[in-house]
């Protein structure tokens, strides 16, 4: 008999109506109940995984069909707090993306082979093929095999149920709602329906407080609830489901009430809990509020150097060509400001005015928000990044050093560096603090206060309806938002925001035209060693898309002019849509069927995007050197 | 008084147990946090720090910035009781560089520890000529440029680097060599190697070896071919000079010996890779430079013992510790592994499991293990340290990670473990007072299954002390050491000497705070002068609401798992701890604090 048994039972001698009397308000607890119903919940989901595993045997469609969607109302009532607790393990094994994978952090270049429920709901959306049978039992019973080693009772802590309902929020909108994680039978509505339904019953457990009514809460979240359902019975067809109206409507009234419900009940909050950073700023109240995503979980950049002084600083370096070795390029050669920082250029001109660089200069604002920088994803940071374009010999074709050494001779420089970086040790002029400095200005330049902002946040309700249509189709039919995921419209994943994405389009060198031909950039395959790869051949970040109206032509190579043609080249499936060849195309080859007036729309909605005007500051003047002829350089460079 | 105990199990659950604010006026017991009894300085910052370097590519002797992504050290000494010694760091990358040269590369420095415990690092001049604090190993003029250095092999006076991450193609290294022409062997000065000068590699071939540099020359002096290629990892040179161990990080990875005929010349000597079920449990290689080139197929092609991805060694009272870090998708059913054998580690490991997981012994026999390991019924994500014995020539499972999950049986719900081993990788030894304790640093290689708490994405790896009187230890035995900043990714943790561990912090996360947010070097020092108990979780002597301080772990220890919540001199809440033995507060500043159960209880806690 363990220590606390023994306490147990010589309490439970003399004070067995104590021990009744808190058991009592033990079981009432909503934590105590949602962690009983936690495991119901994961017993019904093995329980319905055996029962497909049994009709796959009868090789009758019609039930499958039918115990698949009671597999996958069971798997998303489990949903929301599994996925939380195991945040990896659904990545993996559970519900990841329906793509090949390389392991991480391996020893070699090992592909792993997509498992789970969104390659099962591929073949369900494919039922007649002939290997459906045989897939599908294989995958069942990989996935049946990694629940089962699952502990199903786990404690649900009150803090625990409440970061991962509202992270659900997040999943719903940004992965449900779009058909990501339903590619097959695009079962989208049903899974939200369940979803919300789960929700609102735990949530209900939270809300008996007197409390919380007398602040309207109760009344909040229940409206929320309630208009969701009946916008989920109203409307049952997957391409005309209202999203923007469900998004202010339903997630953001939830997305902050439950946060005010926690901070009513008096819950811990994330940084209370845990001494990890996140990047989802928890105390943001809506998806599309500015400081949804925490910058400084992205920037690297120590709190200590988050300061006015040292963002001016990164300012006049960015706008310097002293930076160069020839004097005449800056960061912002290629990243001009008027023009969402890109240059207009298909791709950059290379030092000397003679041909380009090897790929089109991407737009930095809100670039911060990324796992891994250029459009091969082969930097790690901001500051990484930098050294690339240092050392590179079509751009400034120097090296840390020699930077340092050149800033070193200006005394205004030098001065500028003590004060920004005081207290940093004995030089404050290094390479580290150049890159902290420029970090710092990059990592400021952030657009959330759009047009389409302001009407997803609730501030303005009149917006062209085209606009409205167009991000409806951006998020439902048109599909785009399973890759450029809001509210970034990045390829950063939701719901956590750590993870940047690569896709193989099938991009050709230039569209539209008679006779494409395949670009032939290798992508991520020629980035980092460890990613030397087939399935990332010609595999290119996923960019954000805000601001995009300024920031043509697109594409990694330039090679499509307008939004038309981009438009144009994604409803016919892509690379291999146009009848060109990869073998590893992650976009889908069908055809969207978008129609002219949908595809204006959706034009639309992504000229709404646009908010950079209140970055067109430059730096009036460049500090000082002692040598003459660096004096007469041009802010901004020459190119 | 047990009434209020036993009324306080319902309160545990409830919502209102720690207001956010609470009044702080009124005085209580009062527990000092005392100062962490370790030193930490940083000796060499990657990126940041500038090297000498050796004419290269036409370039003249200059300076240039150190490459980053530390990872193994090496540490040279004259004399092993001396206080100085030549640190030599590996940077696993692969980049060009046209001053250090393409591929990845070590830095050297000469480092002293001064009376004081005060860590000099002096300016040298070589023989060649270059002067500084930092200078780059010479690879590209010597023996052909290297590429990915994890592990390494510490031989007292001598240090081989380990290239990772097998190249298979010209065209994969031509990503980060300018010259992928064909290698020949023996036309760098000093380079050549006997019995192989003249012959020719395809420039991807040449990478893959272990090859052992001059620390204070700061040259590398040749690629060790005859000790094969592979994906080698780590090793271990054993005190009688011949016999050196290798470590492959593969899966299947193997495990080989060379015995040099000579002490102290390993240019001739004879290879052997393991095999524990043939009669002497080794099979010996030829020594042909093709069979060399392709250590891993030959070895298991002919019925090596297989590995889950071995890391680092190093040598202890007469055996030899080796982390096997572990692996997911463990699956021996194809290709050359149908040849090859599998391990008694993997076998134990496996025996492990099943017994926890089932709440009963495998009935079976090893080979059926084996067989079960072999098909993929092994999820290894955890790993172990084996135990290697040179006179018996037998390996076990030392310590098995974990805990692993425990399904069935089960009446208490599941609560994340307070102390956990995952993917052990970086491996030493060291002596605080009398006692022995074996270093570990974890990598982890996924988040996925238990290996971090619900809500997390990241990986955090951490370093442990494992007390070596501890006989049959278990995870539960070891002792986490915060001082190794587990924000960052720690590797390459090895003594300098008997008061000072380095450590590099290595790709860490961009966000953690200056300065371990770079690549770097450090140094703690402090173990000596703090007590064995000091580290070692506190005795609990009291029931109730009692609180242990650690100050070498900068953790609280609870007298009983509880809720607690912390709040600061003003009353505010910053931390809170459901269902908690130890709480870690390394992360709280100096200061006046209050801990609070769920009974409302308080204690003042004075953080120094």
């Amino acid at each position: 008999m363990n220590k606390s048994q023994k306490i147990l039972q010589f309490t439970a001698l003399f004070f067995l109506p104590c021990i009744f009397l808190s058991l009592q308000r033990q079981n009432d607890n909503p934590e105590t109940i949602i962690s009983e119903r936690y495991k119901e919940r994961q017993q019904q989901l093995t329980e319905s995984i055996n029962a497909l595993r049994v009709v796959l045997k009868t090789r009758n469609k019609k039930q499958i069909v039918t115990h698949y969607g009671n597999l996958r109302r069971a798997f998303k009532r489990w949903e929301y707090l599994a996925e939380y607790k195991h945040p990896a393990l659904f990545r993996e094994k559970i519900n990841g993306a329906p793509l090949p994978k390389m392991e991480e952090n391996a020893f070699g270049a090992i592909i792993i082979q997509p498992t789970g429920l969104q390659v099962m709901d591929e073949w369900m959306g494919d039922l007649n093929s002939d290997s459906f049978l045989l897939k599908m039992d294989y995958l069942s019973s990989n996935l049946l095999q990694t629940v089962r080693q699952i502990p199903d009772n786990p404690i649900c802590y009150d803090h625990e149920i409440f970061e991962a309902g509202r992270l659900e929020l997040v999943r719903l909108f940004t992965l449900g709602l779009t058909g990501f994680d339903s590619p097959g039978t695009l079962s989208s509505l049903e899974d939200a329906k369940t979803v919300l339904k789960t929700l609102n019953e735990d949530f209900l457990l939270f809300l008996n407080d007197d409390k919380t009514t007398g602040r309207g809460l109760k009344d909040t979240i229940l409206t929320a609830f309630n208009y969701a359902e009946k916008m989920l019975n109203n409307q049952r067809d997957f391409n005309k489901f209202n999203r923007a109206e469900f998004l202010i409507r339903v997630i953001n009234p939830l997305y902050a009430s439950l946060l005010d419900l926690q901070t009513e009940l008096q819950i811990p909050y994330p940084k209370e809990t845990r001494s990890t950073p996140a990047a989802l700023e928890y105390k943001a109240r809506l998806l599309f509020a500015d400081n949804f995503l925490d910058p400084a979980y992205y920037s690297g950049l120590p709190s200590q150097f988050r300061t006015e002084e040292v963002k001016k600083l990164g300012m006049l370096l960015f706008f310097d060509p002293v930076l160069s070795d020839n004097n005449q390029r800056a960061c912002a050669s290629c990243h001009k400001p008027e023009l969402a920082f890109t240059d207009g250029q298909p791709k950059s001109i290379a030092t000397g005015f003679s041909g380009t660089v090897n790929r089109n200069s991407p737009s930095l604002i809100n670039c911060v928000f990324s796992e891994r920088f250029f459009h091969d994803l082969r930097a790690e940071a901001l500051e990484d990044q930098m050294t690339h374009v240092i050392a590179d010999a079509k751009e400034f074709n120097t090296s840390q050093h020699k930077i340092v050494e050149k800033l070193l001779s200006s005394s205004e420089y030098k001065d500028l560096f003590n004060k920004a970086f005081a207290g940093y040790g004995t030089s404050t002029l290094n390479p580290q603090t150049i890159s902290f400095a420029i970090s710092a200005y990059v990592g400021s330049l952030n657009s959330f206060n759009s047009v389409f902002d302001k009407y997803a946040r609730g501030e303005i309700s009149q917006i062209d309806d085209n606009i409205v249509q167009g991000f409806n189709l951006f998020m439902g039919k048109a599909a785009c938002g399973t890759c450029h995921f809001a509210p970034l419209f990045s390829g950063t994943v939701p719901p956590d925001f750590t993870e940047s994405e690569s896709e193989v389009l099938g991009i050709p060198e230039s569209w539209p035209t008679k006779n494409p031909i395949s670009d032939k950039d290798p992508g991520r395959a020629g980035g980092r060693l460890k990613e030397q790869v087939d399935i990332y051949r010609q595999s290119f970040k996923t960019p954000g898309i805000r601001n995009i109206k300024k920031t043509a032509p697109y594409m990694h190579n330039g090679g499509m002019k307008t939004l038309d043609a981009v438009m144009d080249f994604y409803n016919k499936g892509g690379g291999n849509g146009i009848g060109l060849h990869f073998s590893y195309q992650t976009l889908s080859s069908d055809k969207l069927n978008l129609t002219k007036k949908e595809i204006t729309q959706i034009i639309a909605f992504l000229n709404s995007l646009t908010d950079c005007n209140r970055f067109n500051n430059k730096p009036l003047k460049l500090p000082k050197f002692s040598d003459s002829n660096l004096n007469t350089r041009k802010i901004g460079g020459e190119y | 008084m047990l009434f209020v105990s036993a009324f306080s199990v319902s309160l545990a659950f409830s919502q209102n147990a720690f207001p956010m604010q609470i009044d702080t006026q009124w005085s209580a017991k009062t527990i000092w946090m005392p100062r962490s009894p370790f030193n930490q300085s940083v000796l060499f910052v990657g990126g940041v720090d500038t090297v000498a370097t050796t004419p290269t590519y036409g370039n003249p002797t200059g300076k240039t910035v150190a490459k980053q992504w530390h990872d193994f050290i090496g540490v040279a000494k004259d004399d092993p009781n001396s206080s100085e010694g030549w640190v030599i760091i590996n940077h696993e990358m692969t980049q060009k560089n046209d001053r250090i040269g393409d591929g990845g590369g070590m830095t050297m420095f000469k480092l002293r520890r001064l009376p004081n415990d005060q860590l000099e690092i002096s300016n040298q001049t070589l023989a060649d000529g270059r002067s500084g604090k930092f200078f780059n190993v010479d690879f590209a003029n010597t023996v052909g440029e290297t590429g990915m250095n994890c592990g390494g092999i510490n031989g007292g006076n001598r240090i081989w680097t380990a290239e990772e991450w097998m190249q298979s193609s010209n065209l994969s290294v031509s990503t980060f060599l300018r010259d992928t022409s064909d290698f020949i062997i023996g036309t760098t000065t000093p380079a050549g190697f006997p019995g192989f000068n003249g012959k020719k590699l395809p420039r991807y071939k040449n990478l893959n070896w272990m090859v052992e540099i001059d620390p204070k020359t700061a040259k590398a002096i040749r690629k060790q071919y005859n000790w094969g290629r592979a994906g080698w990892e780590g090793g271990v040179l054993m005190p009688d000079k011949k016999t050196v161990y290798l470590f492959e990080d593969g899966s299947p990875g193997i495990l080989a010996k060379f015995e040099a005929n000579t002490a102290g010349d390993f240019t001739t000597g004879k290879l052997y890779v393991y095999k524990q079920d043939a009669p002497t449990k080794w099979i010996e290689i030829e020594n042909n430079l093709d069979t060399l080139s392709e250590l891993n197929a030959v070895a298991l092609r002919r019925g090596a013992s297989m590995f889950n991805r071995l890391e680092w060694g190093a040598y202890f009272n007469g055996r030899i510790y080796i982390t096997e870090t572990g692996r997911d998708a463990l699956n021996y059913n194809s290709g050359n592994a149908l040849r090859g054998v599998v391990s008694q580690g993997l076998i134990d490991g496996y025996k492990y499991r099943f017994k926890l997981i089932n709440g009963r012994p495998f009935g079976g026999t090893d080979a059926q293990a084996a067989d079960s390991v072999r098909l993929g019924r092994f999820a290894d994500y955890y790993g172990r340290v084996l135990e290697f014995d040179p006179i018996s020539n037998s390996i076990r499972s030392y310590i098995e990670g974990g805990p692993y999950w425990i399904q069935s049986g089960s009446q208490n719900r599941f609560a994340y473990p307070a102390i956990h081993l995952s993917n052990p990788d970086g491996l030493d030894f060291m002596k605080i007072g009398k006692k022995n304790y074996m270093i570990i640093q974890e990598d982890l290689n996924g988040s996925s299954w238990n290996r971090m708490p619900a809500g997390i994405t990241q990986t955090i790896c951490e370093t442990f002390l494992l007390d070596m009187d501890i006989s049959n230890p278990s995870f539960k035995d070891l002792i986490r050491i915060t001082a190794c900043a587990p924000g960052a990714e720690v590797t390459g943790a090895t003594m300098f000497d008997n008061r000072t561990m380095l450590l590099n912090s290595q790709h860490p996360s961009t966000s953690n705070l200056f300065p371990y947010n770079n690549s770097l070097t450090y140094a703690i020092t402090g173990f000596q002068d703090i007590a064995t108990l000091a580290i070692k979780n506190a005795e609990k002597q009291e029931s109730g609401f009692s609180i242990f301080p650690n100050p070498a772990a900068r953790q609280i220890q609870l007298s009983e798992a509880m809720d607690i919540a912390i709040y600061n001199a003003s009353g505010q809440r910053v931390k809170v701890a459901r269902n908690a033995e130890i709480i870690d507060i390394s992360d709280l500043n100096s200061g006046i604090y209050f801990v609070r159960n769920n009974k409302g209880e308080t204690v003042r806690l004075v953080v120094q």
